[in-house]
């Protein structure tokens, strides 16, 4: 899902290129909060499903991929030490409609902006004792 | 989403700063290996080749995933808004910086696409074949599976149709609850929980899965089959 970042690099390869470091965070400006209708309460998931898994080998030949690089590594910063915000106080900060991704590991239950992480791309976290990684 | 334990040892990602085919390649601090994050595998570096164990997440609305799990926290922002900053490229013509990678005309580029590779078979469910079509009976790689779309949120969620040895075939009933027509157990689409009927206390099994724009999916996987094009 992070192909929508790369007009995101150009923009920042910009910024980096110019010095312009970006001191001044753009506020950008909330969405209309226009009401949405109450969403009917769902059977609450304990987990978002059992899941069958791996860290198999894949057999992908791997030798003719063409990689580019355009920002020096770290040059968007992922983010190491989440800070949350209970459901209540999120509501300042999150839209209604504002698109998240969400888990729930034993009980254990975050959501990420899904355009916040457009910026920062990486969550380093731990949830319901799991470390997880966030990608965007 | 995907664990950051690879044969036991805990690693950490960064933003490598490197595309390739057009997605963007995280590292990991601990080798420095080059990863994909649409495909979850490790394609550059010590790690070549190991893939990352998916972690079954959900992506919605904040006021449905708050009415879902009241007590959930939500990662701060600070300053950022709800707005994306990228709104206006997902409705533009553009690509990646470097362009498509391989030419493909059979869907709109910017079409979202839910994506299930099993077996070497890739299947990619366009989000405007499931806004028709929410809940889907299929097969990838010769495994039975379930697709079930939420319109509103466009969240797209994958099983397992096989339970307890059992083949199921599911229907909607309203919205993202669906009925599996060989028991006519009622189930909860997007948690994969049987909430009425014979079998409550089963969980669907979740298949790994990813949201991806059309583009971005082919480029990986050109040999891409399109439900409800192909079929």
């Amino acid at each position: 899902m992070l192909i929508s970042k790369l007009v995101k690099f150009i923009i920042i390869g910009w910024v980096l290129l110019f010095g312009m470091v970006a001191c001044a965070p753009a506020e950008t400006r909330d969405l209309p909060s226009e009401e949405v209708e109450p969403v009917k309460s769902q059977e609450s998931p304990e987990s978002s499903g059992d899941l069958i898994e791996d860290n198999f080998k894949s057999n992908r030949n791997y030798d003719d991929l063409e990689i580019v690089t355009l920002l020096p590594r770290d040059g968007i910063p992922a983010i190491d030490n989440p800070k949350f915000l209970s459901a209540d106080e999120a509501d300042d900060e999150y839209a209604p409609e504002e698109l998240v991704i969400g888990v729930n590991y034993d009980g254990d239950a975050r959501a990420y902006s899904i355009p916040f992480l457009s910026s920062r791309e990486i969550v380093n976290d731990t949830v319901g004792g799991k470390k997880i990684a966030v990608t965007w | 989403m995907y664990s950051r334990i690879i044969d036991e040892k805990e690693y950490t990602f960064g933003v490598s700063g490197k595309l390739i085919m057009n997605v963007l390649v995280m590292y990991d601090r601990q080798t420095g290996t080059l990863w994909s994050q649409l495909i979850g595998e490790a394609v550059q570096g010590e790690l070549q080749g190991t893939k990352l164990e998916f972690l079954p997440s959900l992506q919605t609305t904040w006021a449905d995933w708050k009415a879902q799990n009241p007590t959930t926290l939500a990662l701060r922002k600070g300053y950022y808004g709800a707005r994306d900053p990228y709104e206006s490229y997902y409705a533009s013509d553009r690509t990646g910086v470097i362009g498509e990678s391989i030419r493909d005309d059979r869907l709109y580029i910017k079409e979202f696409v839910v994506g299930v590779e099993l077996n070497g078979d890739p299947v990619a469910f366009p989000f405007g074949v499931l806004n028709k079509e929410p809940v889907v009976n299929y097969e990838a790689g010769g495994q039975p599976i379930l697709v079930v779309f939420n319109v509103d949120t466009g969240t797209g969620v994958v099983y397992e149709r096989e339970v307890d040895g059992q083949l199921l075939t599911f229907s909607q009933v309203e919205k993202t609850t669906i009925v599996d027509n060989e028991t006519g157990t009622n189930w909860n689409g997007l948690t994969g929980e049987a909430i009425e009927g014979p079998l409550v206390g089963i969980k669907l099994t979740r298949i790994k899965s990813t949201s991806s724009f059309w583009f971005g999916w082919k480029d990986w996987y050109p040999d891409s089959e399109i439900y409800g094009l192909d079929s």
